[in-house]
């Protein structure tokens, strides 16, 4: 891992028409390369944290925010998303408001087309990011004939053409079925581990999560409560469930088992759960 | 999200150049405006829209619909115009208190041509005219990046906009909400429980939209680079020449006393 990609200091957000702060006092760090997943029950802040490391609050989002906040080398709150125009990719949860035009290739240019990039340079990298993702036969289709998880893919790919340094993800499945959760899941893992990509992602799916982040934050009443690797964080099951967190099911198993007197240590992943009983 | 009412196809009009579209649709609208006042002048260019309109390929069903939404419109026009110009000219029909001269028959169909002609041609330059190409010829045409995707955005959520209204109904309908039943008064009273949830649900689009489009570096640079843009050829040029000759020889037409 190399430096620091996200710096969180501080940090304290509210709405306009909201009295009380929605982020209170977020210091959070996430490095060159590096995963982080946020997790936390709906209304403990982590859309509210992406939104402004996108530089949306207060920028498109009228609200208060303080503190300091650094992505990809831009202080956040001093320029808003202008400054971080073609650094940082957002991806939300919603894949029928992300689809804008009306072919996939248009979708893809459309980043780069507004940074003014030359049209050589936009082609070439649509077509890389659609080679990479192998998106090359849906480029001519219309987006609103694809299925849900595909249209989050073009989504994603439609960011990926401004080859950001830092990729934000707010709940990009939690509007997909069990097909399109897959297919999403998969190419996040891709991006995070074939072009190490610096990620930071809201995300429900724990058992995923435990598999791909480097580390993992949970918040809770708009502060982070926990962090550490995957391990860390989710070995103190009953520290996590009392944050409305659901820790990845071998885990629970583990924990009740300890609770029983076996004395054994909480695994997080199921290859560890195999070790654990022995059968690794 | 944007689609528009751009019409997928392989028309004439699908494969000229936008740019040539936009000149004609103005065309239609100088002409239209010259012979306002005189239908039988005007005549020719609502002829050439409705043979563009069949040109255009946006299917016959549609056709069919602006063209019955316009007759209607030409009873409306009639009974205004030729009631307004009632004392003047030759009168040709008395229905009660409704005297129609032939002046008021030829004001009147002068300005439905008006207004109908350039619709048409408009209606022909959108439905054949890709969003992405539209924002393009603007900015060709000198308007600001800024502004030329913002008109896009606005004429592309039109047909979520039916759509929306389309849904919301269904659903209250289910829900019990009776919409053509009671006085004109209690069926527009009925209608708040449509439009309330149309323009929330409107707004929340609108406002993602805003935040996907904030993300995606809209607005960032001054100029917007376009990768597919559309080539002027000789039929583009044969056309304008055309539509020049034909709508530049109306409005000469209709400037002569």
């Amino acid at each position: 891992m190399g430096n620091a990609a996200v710096t969180v200091r501080n940090l304290w957000a509210k709405y306009v028409g909201s009295g009380d702060w929605v982020l209170r006092g977020v210091n959070l760090e996430v490095r060159e390369g590096e995963m982080l997943v946020l997790m936390g029950p709906s209304g403990c802040g982590k859309s509210t944290l992406l939104k402004v490391l996108a530089g949306l609050l207060p920028w498109v989002i009228p609200g208060t925010v303080e503190g300091e906040v650094l992505v990809a080398g831009v202080d956040v709150l001093r320029y808003g998303y202008k400054g971080l125009a073609g650094k940082v990719g957002v991806v939300y949860q919603n894949p029928e408001v992300q689809v804008v035009t009306r072919s996939v290739f248009e979708e893809l240019a459309m980043a780069p087309e507004n940074l003014g990039l030359p049209k050589e340079e936009v082609r070439a990298r649509v077509e890389s990011v659609a080679k990479a993702l192998g998106l090359e036969d849906y480029l001519f289709k219309d987006p609103q004939s694809l299925s849900g998880g595909e249209k989050q893919l073009v989504a994603i790919a439609s960011v990926l053409t401004m080859r950001p340094r830092v990729l934000l993800l707010d709940e990009p499945t939690s509007m997909l079925d069990h097909l399109g959760t897959r297919l999403v899941l998969d190419l996040i893992t891709q991006l995070k581990r074939e072009y190490g990509l610096t990620i930071v992602a809201a995300e429900h799916r724990v058992e995923w999560a435990v598999e791909v982040a480097d580390r993992v934050a949970v918040m809770s009443d708009g502060a982070v409560v926990l962090e550490g690797s995957p391990s860390e964080v989710f070995s103190k099951v009953e520290e996590v469930q009392k944050y409305g967190v659901r820790p990845p099911g071998v885990s629970e198993v583990a924990y009740n088992l300890v609770r029983m007197g076996f004395p054994i240590r909480i695994p997080v992943r199921l290859s560890e759960m195999e070790e654990v009983l022995g059968g690794g | 999200m944007l689609s528009g009412i751009y019409v997928e196809g392989r028309s004439l009009f699908h494969n000229l150049d936008p740019r040539a579209k936009l000149l004609w649709a103005l065309l239609v609208l100088a002409a239209s405006i010259a012979a306002q006042f005189n239908g039988l002048k005007s005549l020719p260019v609502f002829i050439s829209t409705l043979i563009a309109l069949s040109l255009s390929g946006i299917g016959a069903g549609l056709a069919a619909l602006l063209v019955f939404n316009a007759s209607v419109f030409l009873l409306v026009t009639t009974l205004v115009w030729a009631g307004m110009y009632a004392s003047q000219g030759t009168p040709l029909v008395t229905i009660g208190f409704l005297r129609i001269t032939d002046v008021g028959l030829l004001v009147a169909s002068g300005k439905f041509f008006l207004i109908v002609n350039p619709i048409l041609a408009f209606v022909v330059f959108f439905t054949t005219t890709k969003p992405y190409h539209i924002s393009w010829t603007l900015e060709k045409v000198g308007v600001p990046s800024k502004l030329a995707f913002s008109f896009v955005i606005a004429l592309s959520l039109l047909p979520g906009v039916v759509r929306a209204v389309r849904d919301v109904t269904d659903v209250q309908k289910l829900r019990g909400l009776s919409l053509d039943k009671g006085s004109l008064l209690e069926r527009l009273r009925k209608h708040v429980p449509v439009i309330v949830p149309v323009i929330s649900r409107l707004l929340s689009d609108v406002w993602d939209l805003s935040m996907v489009l904030a993300s995606r570096c809209f607005g960032v640079s001054r100029k917007r680079s376009y990768v597919e843009e559309p080539r002027w050829t000789r039929r583009d040029t044969v056309f304008v020449l055309i539509s020049a000759a034909f709508y530049l020889g109306v409005v000469a037409w209709a400037m002569r006393p």
